[in-house]
C-alpha cells in the first residue's frame, strides 16, 4: 500500500516560504559562521568550494599513498657544507699503512662520501709493492664493528676522558714522585714517532725524583726471538735482515710459511713471484714443514718432516753443503721416519743451493736459535749475505724478545710493577699460559688496556682507554729499510676514542696532538736533510699522498730512540762476521728428533694471530689447502686417520670425529681434517682461535681453542710445536668446507708441467690445442667449431683476464677484496655446509693423486675413478682461482627464460639483477658452477643477522655504493668488476684519450700480491692481457666445452725434482 | 551391428544393460561416501596442508630451504616436475591415441586416466612456479607485451618451449576432457533429484540435450581433439627433455632424450592409472567395467614402454663409453658406482627388472602383483629423474663443485603435498564426476559386453 503522507520540515514548508525555497537546495540552510573559527580573510577571497576541496584532499590521500607505497625511508643527511675534496659518486683514495703488531701493508683506502669501503695495495711502497693480503684488506670492516670499546672505561663501567686522564696521570705522577715502575707492554712497534714519544715518557717519568723506571717491553704474538738472537751470536746484530727472494733461484725453506705468514710475506711473495716465470728463468723452491702449509703447496719439492726435526733438516743441509765445498760437518742429525725422501730431497737441495751460489736463500720459521744459527751458516756458505740477504737493510716487522717478557712477568709477580700499559697486544691471549701473565697482571695496581675492542687483556685492566681503528688514526712506520709509510685517518673517529700517543700527550702535559708531534719531527728531520728550499708543508703533503716517505732524515733527528730501534750498522766485513765455531755449537745443542705423536701449531691465513677473528670475511674466507671455514681443527694425514678409524670426508654435513690432543698438563679438543701432505705421526693445530672476551653475560668464547695458550717455552723461547698424545672422543663436529673432492680425476684442468718438458718439449706437448672429430672425422679445433653466430668480438673494448698459475700462491687476497668490492654477502657455516657459499671468486685446491693415470703415462688404462678421488699421502698441490669465464658462446645465456643474463658488446657476461626469475638454470649449465644464487634474503634473513654486515645498520656502511646488495631469489656471479671498468673509461673520456692499459684493475688483479692475474682489453694490441692470451703457457678451462671464455690460464710449471735428476744425469 | 570375435574377452563383465551401466557409474556420485573414503580423503587432505604450508615458508622465506646448493641447483623440484609431468601422459594417450587406434578397451579407463592426467599436469605445473627465486614474477616468462622496455622473453630457452608445451597440452587435455565429460554431466544432471546438484549438473553439462546431431558434433570434436592431442602426447616430453638434451652438463646433453622420455612418460602414466584404478574398481565397485583384460591391456603397454626404457639406459651406457668423451664416461659411471649408486640401481630395478615379470601371463593377470609391480614402478620412475638431474649435476666438470644433495624436510613436505593433493582432487573426482564414461561404454556394451557376447556365440 503506497503512503501518501507528506512530511513537512516544518511550517516554512507547508507555507513555501520563499527564503525557504531558495535555501532548501543548500546543505546548510543558514550561513555557517566559517569566519569566526577560520578567520582569515584570505579564504573569502578564494574561490575554492567544498567539491574542490574535496578533489584535492582525494588527491592528496592517494599521491601521499601512492609515495608511501613507493620507496622507504632513507637515512640520509645532505652536507650543509660540502667539503671540497667529497663529490657524491666520486670516490676517493687515501695512502694508509696497516700494522697490526703481525701484518704490514703500505695500503690505499677508498672513501666513498667520507666512509673507508676498501683496501687495496700502495704500488709506491718498496716493501709491500701493491699487495695486500687478505687479513689486511678485511680489515676495513672491523672499523664498523659495534662491538669495538665505544668509550674509555674504568672497571667495567664507561667514564669520561677528564676522569680517566686525571686518575692516570696522578698514578704516573706518584709513580715519578715515589719511584715506581711503570711498563709499557706493545706488540713490536714499529713506528719511529711512537718510539720517540715513548722516549720522551721514559724521560719524563724517569726524571723524577726517585728513581722511578720505565720500560718498554716489545713481544711478538708469533715469536722471532729466537731468529733476532740467532743473528746476535753470528752477525752481532739482533735483527732481521731483509730478504731479497726476487734473486733466488733456489729457495729452502724450513718450516717458514714466507708467502703467507713468516715476517714480512708481501714483500717475499712479490719477489718470489717474480721469479716464478718459466720463460725468463724460475727459481726452485724446497720446503721442509710438517703441516702442509699454503708455501709448502707452492713448493716445486716438499719434504715432510716433523717438526722436531727442523734443526735435522738444517744440519744435514749444512752438512751436504759443507762436504761439497770441503769444509767440516756440524753435529750428528738423523730423521725418525723418513717416508717421505727427505734425505734424497735435503741432498738435491744442497746440490741446487750451491750450483746457485749467491742467488740462494734458506729460510727457517724455527724459534730455536740454535736451528736458526745452523740455518745462518748455511747462508753464510752460500755467500746470501750480502746479495740475497741484507743484515744492513733489517726488517722491523718482529722485534719481540720472549727474554724480556720472562723478566716482566717476573717484575709483575714481585710487586714492583705499580703500572702496566698494554697497547696494540692481547698478552693474557697470546701468550703460553705457562708465563702466568693473567696471575702476574693481578699484582699490578695500575693496569692500563689501550685496546680497539674487548680482549682478554682488556678484560683484566681496570682502566681501558680505546684507540679506535687504524684508519681513525695518524701514524708513521718503518717496516724495512730506509722507508717509512703513513697512516692518515680516513674517516672521523666513530666512537668516543683516543689513540693512545694522544693519550700520553695528555698526560705528559705537550700540547697539540699526535699529528702535530709526527708533523714537527718530520719537519725538524727534512729540513736536516732534504732540500731545504722546498717548504716543508708541500713535502709533507706529499708524503701523506703517498703514504711513503724515507727514513734517514727521521732517524738522525730522533737519536732517543736509537736504543729501541736498531739504528743501521756500517756495513763491515759480513762474512768475516761469521766462524763456523757458533754453528758448530748451536748444532750440537739441537735436540734430536723425537719418536712420539708430535703437534705443529701453524698461523692460519686468514685468522693471523686471531686479532681479526671475529671478522667475518676472514672467517669466511676458506683456508687456501684445506678449504675449511669458520673453524679450529686439528690436521692430521688422512693414513693416520684412516688407522684411527676417524672420517677422511669433509664439508657436506659429513661430520667429523673429534681428537683431544694433549700437550703437557693442557689439552683442546677439536675435530679433526684430513690433510694429506702432513707428515705422519704430526698433527696440526692453528693459532688464533678460542679468544675469550668478557662480556657482561660472563665469559663469550669464540670459536675453537686457544693454541697460545698450550704452547712450550724451551731455554726461554716459545716453541711452535710439542710433543703431544691424543684421544679419539666418540663425539662427532660439524665443519664446513667449501671443497669437497680434492683430485682433478685425470682431466686437463689445471694445466701443469714440468719445467724440463716445457723447456724441452714444445707447445703441442705441455699445451696441446684441443681438437675434436666433427661428423666426418676429421680433426678440429675446437675454438673454430661454433653452433652460434659469433659475437662481434673485435670492435671495441673485450676486457679479459689472464690467470698465472705459476705465480698464484693461493693467498685468497682476492676472494677477500671480491667480497669487499662487490657486496658479496656472508652466509656463515651452516650455508657453506650445504654448499652454498657466495664468493664470486674461489680458488679451487687440487692435491695430485697416485692413482691418476697422466702420472703413470697410460692415458688409456682402465680408469679407476674411485682410487683417482683420493689424494696422495704426500700430494702435489694446485691452486686455481676461477671465477665466471665471461664466456662468448655461454651456455647460461641461452638457457634463461628471460634474458636475465646476455652477453655485453664489451664481453661481459651480464646479469640483469632486476630480471631475474631465479629459475637457477643458468647455474646448473654452467660448466665452472660460479653462479651463486640468493637462497634466503641475506640482508633481512633472521639466520643473517649476527653474520653479514649488511644487516647492521654500522656495519653497511662498507658496503660499496656502486655494486647494488642482490635481493632474494636473483642470481648473481662475477661482473669482472664492471663498476670500475664504467669508472675507468669514463675518467679516459673525460680526459678524451683512451683507456691506457692497467687503468682499470679489477679489485681482484689490484689485490693479488704476486700480480697473478692480469685484466685489461684484449683487443687492445699492446695490453698485457692480449699478450698473455697469446703466449704458449695459455689456455682456456674446459676449452673443450667450446664455450670460448675470456679469462685464460697460464699453464703452471713445476720445477719439479725429477728434472733436477735429469738434468744432472 | 559390429560383432566381435566371441574369443575376444568381453570388456564388459556381467549382465549389464545400459540401465544398469548408468546406475553402476551414478552410484558413487548419489550415493553417499562410505567411511574408507571419509579417512582416504581426510589424509590426503591433512597431506595436502602440510605441503601447502611448505610451499607458503618457501615463498615466504626463499629457496634456501630446500636443500638445493651451488652445484646442484635443482634437485627434488624439478624431479617431482618431470615426475608428474611423465605420469600425466597417459590420460591423453589413452584417450586421444587409442581413439585413433580404435581400441576399445580405453573406454573403461579413459575418464579416469585422464583426470589424473589433468590432476598431475596440475601438480606438475606448481614446481616450475614455486622453483623460482622469485615468485611473483613468474608471469615473466610468458610473451606478454610489456612496459619494461624492449624486455621479451628468450625463446632459445627450453624452459621458455616448457612453458608453451605445458600450457598448451594442459588446456588441450582439459577440453578434450570436459568435452567427454559432457553427455555424462547430463546423465546426472537427467537423474539428480536435489536443486543444487541438479542446478551444478546442468551448468557442467552445458546443456545437452543428447540429439543426434549433438552426438555428431561430439564424435567430430573428440576426433579432432584426440588428433590435436596425439602429438601433444610426443611432444610435451620431448620438449621436457629438452631442458635437459640442450644443456651441457654431462649426462645431460643427450640426443636419446625425447624418444627416451616419451617411453618414460608413458611408462609412468601406465604405471600410475594401474595404481589408481586397482584401488578404484574395487572401492567403487566397478570390477565388471574395468576387467582384469583391462588391466592386462595396461601392463602390456608397461612392459613394452619398460622394456623401450631400459634399452635408452643400455644405449646411455654405451655411447658414454663409445664416444670417448671424458666427462660423459664419467658421469654414467658416477651413476652406477658413485655416491648415489643407490638411486641408480633403485631405478634399474624397478623400471627394468621388475617389469619384465609382466612377460608371465599369471602376473600379468595378477591385480596384486599388478598393484605392486606399478608401485615399484612409479617408485622407479621418480628415480629415473632424480638420478638424471641429481647425479649429473653433482659431478659434472670440475672437481672442485663437486657435492651431494641434501633433502630437507620442506622438499620432502612439498614432494608429500602434491601427492596430497592430487589424492584429494582424485578423490573429488571419484565422488563428483562419472569415473567412466558411461556414454560411451554403453556403444561398446552389445559389442563386447559378456552377456551379448554369450547371447550372440548362443545364436
Amino acid at each position: 500500500m503506497s503512503n501518501n503522507k507528506i512530511y513537512w520540515r516544518g511550517t516554512e514548508e507547508l507555507e513555501k516560504d520563499a527564503a525557504f525555497v531558495k535555501n532548501s537546495q543548500r546543505e546548510f540552510s543558514e550561513e555557517l559562521p566559517i569566519d569566526q573559527f577560520l578567520g582569515k580573510k584570505e579564504l573569502d577571497s578564494t574561490n575554492t568550494s567544498r567539491r574542490d576541496f574535496l578533489k584535492f584532499m582525494g588527491f592528496g590521500i592517494t599521491a601521499a599513498t601512492l609515495a608511501a607505497c613507493e620507496t622507504p625511508v632513507v637515512k640520509s643527511l645532505p652536507y650543509v657544507v660540502k667539503p671540497n675534496e667529497v663529490m657524491p659518486g666520486i670516490a676517493n683514495y687515501y695512502a694508509s699503512t696497516y700494522f697490526d703488531g703481525f701484518d704490514y701493508a703500505s695500503i690505499l683506502v677508498k672513501t666513498r662520501e667520507g666512509r673507508p669501503i676498501h683496501i687495496e695495495g700502495n704500488k709506491l711502497s718498496s716493501v709491500t709493492k701493491g699487495g695486500v693480503s687478505a687479513r689486511v684488506n678485511s680489515s676495513v670492516l672491523s672499523l664498523y664493528d659495534t662491538k669495538r670499546y665505544q668509550n674509555p672505561m674504568k672497571d667495567g663501567a664507561a667514564t669520561d676522558w677528564a676522569t680517566a686522564d686525571s686518575e692516570i696521570k696522578s698514578a704516573l705522577e706518584s709513580a715519578r714522585m715515589s719511584g715506581g715502575n711503570v711498563r709499557i707492554l706493545s706488540s713490536t712497534m714499529i713506528s719511529p714517532s711512537s718510539l720517540a714519544l715513548i722516549s720522551e715518557m721514559k724521560a719524563w717519568v724517569e726524571g723524577g725524583e726517585a728513581g722511578a723506571t720505565l720500560n718498554h717491553v716489545m713481544y711478538d704474538a708469533v715469536s722471532a726471538s729466537g731468529m733476532l738472537e740467532a743473528n746476535k751470536r753470528t752477525h752481532g746484530k739482533a735483527v732481521i735482515p731483509s730478504y731479497r727472494f726476487d734473486m733466488a733461484k733456489a729457495v729452502v725453506s724450513i718450516n717458514a710459511d714466507f708467502l703467507i705468514n713468516w715476517i714480512n710475506p708481501l714483500d717475499f711473495a712479490s719477489g718470489y713471484g717474480k721469479m716464478r716465470n718459466p720463460e725468463t728463468g724460475m727459481s726452485r723452491h724446497y720446503q721442509f714443514e710438517s703441516t702442509l702449509t699454503t708455501t709448502g703447496s707452492n713448493a716445486d719439492v716438499r719434504g715432510a718432516i716433523k717438526p722436531s726435526e727442523q734443526g735435522a733438516v738444517a744440519v744435514m743441509l749444512y752438512n751436504a753443503i759443507a762436504s761439497m765445498i770441503g769444509g767440516s760437518s756440524v753435529g750428528s742429525a738423523s730423521l725418525v721416519n723418513d717416508d717421505n725422501n727427505v734425505a734424497s730431497k735435503v741432498s738435491e737441495a744442497a746440490k741446487d743451493l750451491w750450483a746457485n751460489k749467491g742467488k740462494a736463500i734458506v729460510v727457517c720459521g724455527s724459534n730455536d736459535p740454535n736451528v736458526q744459527v745452523v740455518v745462518n751458516g748455511i747462508n753464510e756458505m752460500l755467500g746470501s749475505y750480502g746479495s740475497t740477504i741484507d743484515m744492513n737493510k733489517t726488517i722491523n716487522l718482529r722485534k719481540g724478545s720472549d727474554a724480556a717478557v720472562a723478566t716482566l712477568i717476573g717484575e709483575m709477580n714481585s710487586g714492583s710493577v705499580s703500572t702496566l700499559m698494554v697497547m696494540d697486544c692481547d698478552p693474557a691471549y697470546t701468550m703460553p699460559a705457562s708465563w702466568g701473565f693473567a696471575d702476574a697482571l693481578a699484582n699490578v695496581t695500575n693496569r692500563v688496556s689501550f685496546a680497539e675492542k674487548p680482549d682478554m687483556t682488556s678484560a683484566l685492566c681496570n682502566y681501558v682507554l680505546p684507540v679506535g681503528h687504524y684508519l681513525e688514526q695518524w701514524n708513521d712506520a718503518n717496516a724495512e729499510g730506509d722507508e717509512v709509510t703513513f697512516t692518515q685517518p680516513a674517516i672521523n673517529k666513530i666512537y668516543n676514542t683516543r689513540q693512545w700517543q694522544d693519550s700520553f700527550m695528555a698526560w705528559m702535559g705537550k700540547n697539540g696532538s699526535y699529528d702535530d708531534y709526527m708533523k714537527s719531527r718530520w719537519n725538524g728531520a727534512a729540513t736536516m736533510a732534504e732540500d731545504p728550499s722546498v717548504i716543508f708543508a708541500s713535502r709533507w703533503n706529499k708524503y701523506i699522498h703517498d703514504g711513503v716517505g724515507s727514513i734517514a732524515a727521521v732517524m738522525a733527528a730522533a737519536p732517543a730512540e736509537s736504543a729501541a730501534a736498531p739504528a743501521p750498522v756500517a756495513p763491515a766485513d759480513q762474512a768475516s762476521e761469521m766462524t763456523s765455531s757458533p754453528v758448530a755449537s748451536a748444532a750440537s745443542a739441537i735436540a734430536g728428533a723425537s719418536e712420539g705423536w708430535e703437534v705443529d701449531f701453524y698461523v692460519k691465513t686468514g685468522i693471523g694471530t686471531g686479532i681479526n677473528g671475529d671478522n667475518p670475511w676472514l672467517q669466511e674466507l676458506p683456508d687456501p689447502v684445506t678449504k675449511v671455514v669458520w673453524d679450529h681443527y686439528a690436521t692430521m694425514n688422512p693414513k693416520d686417520m684412516e688407522a684411527e678409524g676417524l672420517n677422511t670426508m669433509m664439508g657436506e654435513q659429513q661430520k667429523a670425529g673429534m681428537i683431544r690432543v694433549n700437550v703437557g698438563d693442557q689439552s683442546m679438543e677439536l675435530p679433526v681434517v684430513a690433510l694429506p701432505g702432513q707428515k705422519r705421526g704430526t698433527i696440526g693445530v692453528a693459532l688464533g682461535y678460542g679468544k675469550a672476551k668478557v662480556t657482561e653475560e660472563g665469559v663469550e668464547r669464540t670459536i675453537g681453542s686457544n693454541a697460545f695458550a698450550v704452547l712450550p717455552v724451551v731455554n726461554g723461547y716459545v716453541q711452535y710445536s710439542a710433543p703431544c698424545t691424543y684421544d679419539k672422543l666418540e663425539m662427532r663436529y660439524n665443519l664446513a668446507s667449501t671443497q669437497s673432492s680434492h683430485t682433478m680425476m685425470g682431466r686437463k684442468i689445471l694445466n701443469e708441467t714440468s719445467l724440463d718438458t716445457f723447456k724441452s718439449g714444445g707447445k703441442d706437448v705441455w699445451n696441446p690445442v684441443i681438437t675434436i672429430a666433427d661428423s666426418y672425422g676429421k680433426q678440429r679445433v675446437v675454438e673454430d667449431l661454433d653452433l652460434w653466430n659469433e659475437h662481434a668480438i673485435d670492435l671495441g673494448h673485450r676486457w679479459g683476464l689472464s690467470i698465472d698459475l705459476n705465480t698464484c700462491i693461493g693467498c685468497g687476497a682476492c676472494v677477500t677484496a671480491c667480497h669487499s668490492e662487490n657486496n658479496v654477502p656472508i652466509v656463515g657455516k651452516d650455508e657453506v655446509n650445504r654448499m652454498r657459499t657466495m664468493s664470486w671468486l674461489r680458488i679451487d685446491r687440487y692435491y695430485s693423486s697416485d692413482a691418476d693415470p697422466e702420472l703413470h703415462g697410460d692415458i688409456n688404462q682402465a680408469k679407476d675413478y674411485h682410487a683417482m678421488e683420493v689424494p696422495s699421502e704426500y700430494p702435489e698441490v694446485g691452486f686455481m682461482p676461477v671465477m665466471c669465464q665471461h664466456c662468448n658462446h655461454a651456455p647460461c645465456e641461452t638457457v634463461c627464460p628471460v634474458a636475465a643474463t646476455t652477453h655485453s658488446d664489451e664481453g661481459f657476461n651480464q646479469m640483469a639483477y632486476n630480471r631475474c626469475i631465479g629459475t637457477r638454470y643458468c647455474a646448473n649449465n654452467c660448466p665452472y658452477k660460479v653462479r651463486r644464487f640468493n637462497w634466503f634474503n641475506y640482508v633481512a634473513d633472521p639466520k643473517f643477522t649476527n653474520l653479514n654486515p649488511a644487516q647492521d645498520d654500522l656495519a653497511r656502511m662498507v658496503l660499496n655504493p656502486d655494486v647494488v646488495v642482490r635481493s632474494r631469489g636473483v642470481m648473481e656471479k662475477c661482473s669482472m668488476c664492471v663498476q670500475r671498468v664504467q669508472a675507468g673509461k669514463l675518467a679516459a673520456k673525460k680526459a678524451g684519450e683512451p683507456v691506457a692499459d692497467g687503468a682499470i684493475q679489477t679489485a681482484c688483479a689490484a689485490s693479488c700480491p704476486t700480480n697473478a692475474i692480469t685484466f685489461g682489453d684484449i683487443n687492445d694490441k699492446g695490453s698485457k692481457v692480449r699478450n698473455d692470451a697469446q703466449n704458449d703457457r695459455a689456455y682456456h678451462l674446459l676449452e673443450e666445452v667450446g664455450v670460448k671464455p675470456n679469462v685464460w690460464y697460464q699453464t703452471k710449471v713445476r720445477n719439479s725434482i725429477e728434472t733436477a735428476a735429469e738434468q744432472t744425469a | 551391428m559390429h560383432k566381435e570375435s566371441a574369443i575376444r574377452e568381453p570388456l564388459i563383465l556381467g549382465d549389464k544393460t545400459y540401465h544398469q551401466i548408468t546406475e553402476d557409474v551414478c552410484a558413487p556420485v548419489e550415493g553417499k561416501a562410505n567411511k574408507y573414503w571419509y579417512t582416504v580423503f581426510s589424509i590426503a587432505v591433512m597431506v595436502s596442508l602440510w605441503g601447502v604450508g611448505c610451499i607458503l615458508y618457501t615463498i615466504g622465506r626463499g629457496i634456501g630451504v630446500w636443500g638445493l646448493n651451488t652445484t646442484v641447483d635443482w634437485a627434488w623440484d624439478i624431479t617431482n616436475f618431470v615426475w608428474w609431468v611423465g605420469i600425466g601422459h597417459a590420460g591423453t594417450l589413452i584417450s586421444a591415441v587409442l581413439l585413433l587406434f580404435r581400441q576399445k578397451w580405453r573406454m573403461a579407463i579413459n575418464r579416469s586416466a585422464e583426470a589424473m592426467t589433468i590432476f598431475a599436469v596440475m601438480m606438475a605445473a606448481l614446481f616450475p612456479g614455486i622453483h623460482m627465486g622469485r615468485i611473483w614474477m613468474a608471469y615473466w616468462v610468458f610473451p606478454i607485451p610489456n612496459q619494461f622496455g624492449s624486455l621479451w622473453v628468450n625463446f632459445n630457452s627450453p624452459l621458455l618451449w616448457d612453458v608453451f608445451a605445458i600450457s598448451t597440452y594442459f588446456s588441450v587435455s582439459l577440453v578434450f576432457w570436459y568435452i567427454g565429460l559432457i553427455p555424462d554431466f547430463a546423465t546426472i544432471r537427467d537423474r539428480a533429484v536435489k536443486p543444487v546438484s541438479k542446478m551444478a549438473y546442468s551448468i557442467l553439462s552445458f546443456g545437452w540435450t543428447g540429439n543426434a546431431k549433438a552426438w555428431i558434433r561430439f564424435e567430430e570434436v573428440s576426433l579432432v581433439l584426440a588428433g590435436l592431442a596425439t602429438p601433444l602426447v610426443f611432444s610435451v616430453h620431448s620438449i621436457v627433455s629438452m631442458d635437459f638434451a640442450t644443456s651441457v652438463i654431462p649426462g645431460w646433453h643427450t640426443t636419446i632424450f625425447p624418444p627416451y622420455f616419451v617411453a618414460g612418460a608413458i611408462f609412468s602414466g601406465f604405471a600410475m592409472v594401474q595404481t589408481l584404478l586397482l584401488i578404484a574398481r574395487k572401492v567403487l565397485s566397478l570390477e565388471s567395467y574395468i576387467t582384469v583384460k583391462h588391466v592386462e591391456y595396461m601392463n602390456i603397454v608397461i612392459v613394452i614402454t619398460g622394456s623401450m626404457v631400459g634399452t635408452a639406459y643400455l644405449s646411455e651406457l654405451f655411447i658414454s663409453w663409445y664416444s670417448g668423451v671424458e666427462y660423459e664416461g664419467y658421469a654414467f659411471m658416477n651413476r652406477a658406482t658413485g655416491p648415489y649408486w643407490w638411486a641408480y640401481w633403485s631405478m634399474m630395478t624397478c623400471n627394468v627388472i621388475t617389469p619384465q615379470l609382466f612377460w608371465f601371463k599369471g602376473i600379468r593377470r595378477s591385480l596384486i602383483a599388478s598393484f605392486i609391480l606399478s608401485i615399484f614402478v612409479n617408485i622407479g620412475m621418480w628415480f629415473e629423474r632424480f638420478v638424471i638431474i641429481v647425479t649429473s649435476l653433482h659431478r659434472d666438470f670440475l672437481p672442485s663443485n663437486w657435492g651431494m644433495f641434501h633433502p630437507t624436510f620442506v622438499d620432502i613436505g612439498i614432494f608429500l603435498g602434491t601427492i596430497g593433493i592430487f589424492f584429494t582432487l582424485f578423490l573429488l573426482f571419484s565422488r563428483f564426476f562419472p569415473v567412466l564414461a558411461l556414454n560411451e561404454l554403453k556403444s561398446i556394451l552389445k559389442s563386447s559386453g559378456d552377456n551379448y557376447k554369450k547371447q550372440h556365440h548362443n545364436e
